[in-house]
């Protein structure tokens, strides 16, 4: 997993959750990295279950939420580190529908170590987008708050609607476009 | 302690250095990338472009193997013609030659022994010039090829002195041949290539010198075990060089000055073939002249030892030529004034000659009577010498010996025609114009036992 997810995550923590519990999450869980980060090193995925889980224990918060909203607030800050993927971009559909053909071709150029999540996507009509998240991490929480976090950015009114299809692994998003 | 806030601030500030850092070496790795990926767009045009050229090359490397077939060939045509042209001349030359010498040594009028005189020396200068045409085509057509054989150095010496010794006396001149005590007597090389060597620059030395001397010195230079390097000094006080001049004397038609040829004659091909000739032999040649003063050509080429032989005496020939008087020889020869000219030489030895015009006559009167020799024209009309010798040595033809003395006679100069003539059944080999106290001793040394 690339590093920037988990400078991103303490960064988080810190923010909302304050200095105590990021150093405590990190201390309690028994980290190969010893919970030092760089954005463009590659973690062990296993790093980040554990973080977040010690997080869950820490603030009596679910584990799918905390992805979520963890989500949510990394794709803020891709926006804002990565502008030049969003050049040109006018929506969320635009955006979602580039990932696979050509974000994450580019993210392949840099990290050609990165285990990158596959989504078969397709548009079902003009106002649905069909996304089919695939991963062995079950981070598809993850996935939905970062497809939360993509709407807020473009400020539109989309709803998404999820059916697991094989626990958290394989996961259908179905993004409905209303005007 | 500090206070928390300081403790923030700071973390802050690393935090934000550390990010910049990332920043700074996710643009460099993309930087890199993009880089990479050009260099292997190049790198796979500049492959495409080696192939095309490649491919380019393969195909004008055809085109030149093309050419270079067509000029081999021309060469071949070229080396042909002079070779064939050189027979021609030779056939005629051959009767010149021989019938002033005939004159030469039965006139006793003192006109026509001047008149033949003169025709002799003109006979043998065009002989000459034949010859280094000859050789000179041969050396281009890459033909020459050089024996390694044992021969006593001190007998082409000798040879020399008695070539030049008449030439020293008609100008006037000290002529000498210093030879190294160092120098074995025995030594293994190519004897008449280094004779042709010393004849061409010692020839040259007495052209171009009206008083003084032409000297040659030969020495000796040790190598490894029983190699040494033979080097040779052929000096002389004649008219010099011109400085301008002396780097290109070596080139083929090359002469000091146009009027060189108008005033000394020649083809101009002497000492292109010497150099040639020394270089070849992994040799080195150079010259040193001052006009005015004097020319030297020095030579140097790589020899080795060679096993001194036991050297009996040759008997004397005079003493044996009696046992020439009887011989019944054939003579097969489709020239007439050739045929001619062999009948008189024959006579002057009481050597009994018949003649045929052609190998089938040839073939017809060795199936009547016995001969003790055949001297054997090798270009001849109906059946020719090669095919004759062949018939001859058949034991199917009506030939009434088979292991008749064939000598060949012939205006073929090339070496390889010896030892082709050897290979097809022949006892050996005489070259036209026939000079005629080889023959008597050819004759000598088949008949003297």
């Amino acid at each position: 997993m690339k590093g920037i997810v988990f400078t991103e995550f303490l960064e988080m923590v810190e923010d909302k959750f304050g200095f105590e519990t990021a150093d405590n999450i990190v201390s309690q869980a028994s980290l190969p990295s010893e919970g030092i980060y760089t954005a463009v090193g590659t973690y062990d995925h296993m790093e980040m279950v554990q973080l977040v889980s010690n997080l869950s224990q820490e603030s009596q918060m679910e584990i799918p939420t905390l992805l979520q909203a963890f989500g949510h607030h990394l794709f803020s800050r891709f926006a804002a580190g990565y502008g030049h993927f969003f050049e040109g971009v006018p929506n969320a559909f635009t955006f979602l529908s580039k990932l696979e053909s050509y974000i994450h071709i580019e993210v392949k150029k840099l990290y050609p170590d990165a285990e990158l999540p596959r989504f078969d996507i397709q548009f079902l009509d003009d106002q649905r987008l069909e996304m089919v998240y695939h991963s062995d991490r079950g981070f598809a929480d993850f996935a939905e708050g970062l497809l939360n976090g993509c709407i807020e950015h473009f400020d539109e009114n989309i709803e998404i609607m999820r059916t697991n299809l094989d626990g958290s692994k394989k996961v259908r998003f179905v993004l409905t476009q209303h005007a | 302690m500090d206070s928390p806030e300081i403790l923030k601030n700071i973390i802050r500030r690393e935090r934000k250095a550390r990010k910049m850092a990332e920043q700074w070496l996710e643009k460099k790795s993309l930087e890199l990338y993009l880089a990479n990926e050009q260099l292997k767009g190049m790198n796979e045009s500049l492959e495409e472009k080696i192939l095309a050229r490649t491919k380019e090359i393969e195909a004008s490397k055809e085109a030149l193997l093309v050419e270079k077939d067509k000029a081999e060939a021309a060469t071949r045509a070229k080396s042909e013609f002079l070779s064939n042209m050189s027979h021609e001349i030779r056939t005629p030359l051959n009767a010149i030659m021989g019938l002033t010498d005939l004159i030469l040594q039965d006139s006793r009028d003192d006109v026509a022994v001047e008149y033949s005189s003169s025709i002799k020396y003109s006979a043998e200068n065009l002989l000459h010039i034949i010859n280094e045409i000859l050789d000179f085509s041969k050396i281009e057509a890459g033909k020459i090829t050089f024996e390694e054989i044992d021969f006593d150095l001190g007998k082409v010496c000798k040879g020399l002195e008695d070539t030049f010794r008449h030439k020293a006396e008609e100008k006037s001149l000290v002529f000498v041949i210093e030879q190294d005590r160092r120098i074995p007597q025995i030594v293994n090389g190519d004897p008449v290539k280094l004779n042709q060597i010393l004849i061409n620059l010692i020839g040259n030395a007495f052209k171009f010198t009206d008083e003084g001397f032409v000297r040659v010195s030969l020495k000796w230079e040790k190598q490894e075990g029983k190699h040494f390097d033979l080097l040779v000094r052929v000096e002389d006080s004649g008219i010099g060089i011109p400085k301008a001049k002396q780097g290109d004397i070596f080139q083929t038609f090359t002469q000091a000055n146009n009027s060189t040829t108008r005033l000394y004659g020649g083809t101009g091909l002497g000492l292109a073939i010497t150099r040639k000739l020394v270089e070849l032999q992994r040799g080195k040649i150079w010259l040193e002249s001052e006009e005015g003063v004097g020319t030297s050509f020095s030579f140097r080429i790589p020899m080795r030892e060679g096993i001194p032989i036991e050297t009996k005496e040759i008997a004397n020939n005079k003493r044996k030529e009696a046992s020439l008087k009887d011989l019944k020889v054939l003579v097969v020869e489709d020239i007439a004034v050739n045929r001619f000219l062999m009948k008189q030489i024959l006579k002057r030895k009481q050597i009994r000659g018949d003649f045929a015009v052609n190998g089938r006559e040839a073939i017809e009167i060795l199936s009547e009577q016995t001969y003790d020799l055949v001297l054997m024209d090798l270009h001849m009309p109906e059946i020719d010498g090669w095919k004759a010798t062949e018939i001859i040595r058949s034991q199917d033809s009506p030939v009434l010996n088979h292991e008749v003395p064939i000598i060949a006679l012939t205006a073929d100069a090339f070496e390889e025609t010896k030892s082709k003539v050897l290979k097809a059944g022949m006892d050996g080999f005489l070259p036209k114009p026939v000079d005629i106290h080889q023959l008597y001793d050819t004759l000598i040394d088949l008949f003297a036992d």
